[in-house]
């Protein structure tokens, strides 16, 4: 039996394909549109799960479940109208037409969309809830049995964090916090007001909390939300603005927080540091209590994650040090793409009834490696057509010189096997370097990722290997847990870095891997192993022969602005866009210097 | 297969048919909103009274909007033709509701906090059946 799952017409559209309870793909539209958090239904996603499972033209689905229930999230929207009338009409006017022209058809549509693709869609679409859809992404391809699950995210229907229950093949959500109280949108709120775009600049508010201290952590606590012991909390709404205008925050909370946002692209002042530290501090203090409390209330040891939320890595790496959960797993497409996942896998369990095996120590997810491949024989027939020059390297040396490039500190792009699923790139769609080159992160940054430089990159570390350099003592398959540099491989401070503008701080080496080590000694790990990625176990694995370190950097193949890249064309032009010396496809290996000049409009200037 | 990684020729979506999509999406939001109505669930029944005022105004401009009269009008004034509609309706249906519920069924976005109240946190009694969209 074939369960498709959707998420779409929010942001980050999705597909993916459950046959038999096993995740046979899944993929972001933004992939194949390459339209950035692209929310319009996701035909090219549905159509590549459906080519990857083998479902032909005209041929039947058994079941199509979407992430979530759009009437029930209509009637909050009227709800909050209601409640707030009639200060709401700006955002009134902006959300109507569209609910009225496409949102309230979601069922026709996605029939509709499928009919154009040529599947034929089963009588019933299923619909989960949002929080529903979320919890099952994290406890279904979890590696337990059972174990409690905590959902947190913007918002959903009316639900913005729920508690549940997962024990074999149930699901059951116990308790939630209902919109507008929800701890997305006060970090929402934070991203906005430190002039980051909300959806996505959440990354970057993180990434520059270690820069600040929690000034204002005790202001947020007293006057922005009335928190519980047990994690529950009301936002005071008369600081926001997201109820009753297109703004998240409002005149209040610039006056709380002294002066109006930061705007996008201006300076980066002690402010907005010290802002998204207290921010941070706060997150963290809630996720602390609501562990604290879920593992009290339901006694489970195991802890499943989903949602926005879960996205936050510095929060996921210190509910591990705590303790409070022995064990702690994290859905990797934690976002509104893993909805697609969850309504399939729970669609398949609780739906459709179908018994739920955990097979050992390992989760479902296939190391997140869901999204299309190409073979070398498709590869080579594109550099050919193309006319690009390469040289095809046999399987013996392919990792050998890869990991040489990186040691002569050049920047090799890999494109090769399958795609990952959700935000992070694991080694299949990354751009890897040399973490022991003090250059290399603000080389990457300037000339690769065309960013703001504050943000760290993310070490690719041999799991044999990670307790070498990182305080962590368990694997981090997928880039979600942030945790210390060990300290006997740090650099002393020099005393003065609060001082100091973001750009000249982050100049300063603070490791032997200083690439990869943020300016509080902490990194963003993931763990790899020969099983579950061996091409990218292989470089690293070449790269320690080469120097004796066991880690790279790892960042996603892209740059600013653009999805991660999908197809070897959309690898070949951030190639050439970008300032990357190398890059791999499949066994095919392309330098930089032998390529034709690159004609394209939209190529970046590169910044020295 | 219907997937191939080469970019696909982009094969425009049928025509459709302005009539019957107007027909098809009016009676299916009356329909949604008897059935949410019958429901009698206090806050559905408050979004479905808003909802069939929406449709209401709906019903009144399909005839027009059938006609062609918005689509030969100037961009900015259908614009601006939306916008009155859209601000008479929140004014008329909105605000006097949002009156009547906010000090009932909108207790979640009342100011200020509960001091006495022990946790935030709402048992879910009940779950949502898949089989429906709300």
């Amino acid at each position: 039996m074939r369960v498709l799952g959707i998420s779409c017409f929010y942001h980050d559209a999705a597909a993916c394909l459950v046959e038999d309870g096993r995740i046979v793909a899944a993929a972001e539209e933004e992939r194949f549109t390459r339209k950035k958090h692209d929310a319009s239904f996701p035909s090219n996603a549905v159509r590549y799960c459906l080519a990857e499972g083998g479902v032909g033209k005209g041929e039947r689905i058994d079941a199509v479940a979407f992430y979530d229930k759009p009437l029930l999230k209509f009637h909050r929207i009227l709800e909050t109208y209601l409640a707030i009338a009639p200060r709401g009409l700006r955002s009134f006017l902006h959300a109507m037409p569209l609910w009225a022209r496409e949102k309230l058809w979601t069922e026709p549509a996605i029939r509709e969309s499928l009919e154009q693709i040529g599947v034929v869609a089963p009588e019933k679409i299923h619909f989960l809830e949002h929080h529903q859809s979320h919890a099952a992404s994290a406890f279904y391809p979890s590696p337990f049995q059972d174990a409690a699950v905590l959902t947190l995210d913007g918002v959903g229907e009316w639900a913005t964090a729920t508690v549940g229950l997962g024990e074999g093949a149930s699901l059951k959500l116990l308790k939630e916090l209902d919109f507008p109280h929800s701890l997305g949108l006060l970090y929402s709120a934070f991203t906005y007001f430190t002039g980051f775009r909300v959806n996505s600049g959440e990354y970057k508010l993180m990434g520059l909390a270690p820069y600040g201290e929690g000034k204002y952590t005790q202001v947020i606590l007293d006057k922005l939300l009335d928190l519980k012991p047990d994690g529950s909390f009301r936002l005071n709404i008369e600081y926001f603005g997201f109820l009753d205008d297109l703004r998240m925050t409002n005149e209040k909370f610039a006056a709380l927080f002294g002066g109006p946002a930061r705007q996008g692209e201006s300076e980066i002042t002690q402010r907005e540091r010290d802002l998204a530290k207290s921010v941070q501090e706060v997150t963290e203090e809630i996720v602390l209590r609501m562990a604290r409390n879920v593992r009290t209330e339901t006694g489970q040891k195991n802890l499943c994650l989903a949602g926005g939320v879960a996205l936050n890595c510095v929060a996921n790496g210190r509910l591990l040090r705590e303790g409070i959960f022995e064990n702690l797993w994290i859905q990797p497409a934690s976002g509104d793409s893993g909805g697609a996942l969850g309504a399939a896998l729970a669609a398949w369990h609780s739906v459709l009834k179908q018994p739920r095996q955990v097979s050992g120590p390992r989760d479902a997810m296939q190391s997140a490696l869901l999204g299309p491949e190409f073979s070398d024989e498709q590869v080579k027939e594109f550099l050919l057509e193309k006319g690009y020059p390469f040289e095809e390297l046999d399987a013996d040396v392919w990792a050998p010189k890869v990991a040489q490039l990186i040691a002569d500190e050049k920047v090799v792009a890999l494109c090769q096997g399958r795609m990952e699923f959700g935000p992070r790139a694991l080694g299949n769609r990354s751009i890897i370097a040399d973490a022991r080159s003090p250059r290399m992160q603000l080389v990457m940054n300037q000339k690769i990722k065309f960013r703001e430089s504050f943000r760290p990159f993310a070490p690719a570390v041999l799991e044999e290997r990670v307790g070498d350099y990182f305080e962590l003592d368990r694997e981090s398959p997928y880039m979600l847990l942030v945790a210390p540099v060990k300290e006997e491989r740090r650099l002393p401070k020099q005393g003065d870095e609060g001082t100091l503008p973001v750009m000249e701080w982050v100049k300063r080496p603070r490791s032997d891997v200083p690439a990869i080590t943020h300016v509080d000694y902490t990194a963003r790990i993931q763990t790899v192993r020969a099983d579950s990625n061996p091409r990218f176990h292989s470089v690293l694995k070449a790269f320690e022969s080469l120097t004796g370190c066991g880690l790279v950097i790892n960042t996603s193949f892209n740059v600013r602005g653009e999805p991660i890249v999908c197809t070897p064309e959309d690898a070949y032009r951030c190639f050439m866009r970008s300032a990357i010396d190398y890059l791999v496809i499949g066994r095919f290996l392309l330098d930089r210097r032998g390529q034709p000049v690159w004609q394209d409009a939209e190529q970046h200037t590169f910044i020295d | 297969l219907i997937w191939n990684w080469h970019p696909a020729p982009v094969t425009p979506a049928p025509a459709r048919s302005p009539r019957r999509q107007l027909v098809r999406e009016v009676a299916t939001a009356l329909a949604v909103s008897a059935v949410t109505w019958l429901l009698g669930w206090h806050r559905m029944s408050v979004a479905a009274l808003v909802m069939s005022g929406v449709m209401l105004a709906g019903l009144v401009f399909a005839p027009v909007q059938l006609h062609g009269l918005l689509r030969s009008l100037p961009r900015v004034v259908g614009k601006v033709a939306t916008v009155t509609v859209l601000s008479t309706l929140y004014v008329l249906v909105f605000w006097p509701l949002g009156l009547i519920v906010r000090g009932g069924a909108s207790a979640r976005f009342r100011r200020g906090y509960s001091a006495s109240a022990e946790t935030y946190w709402k048992t879910r009694t009940s779950e949502s059946s898949p089989e429906r969209p709300f």
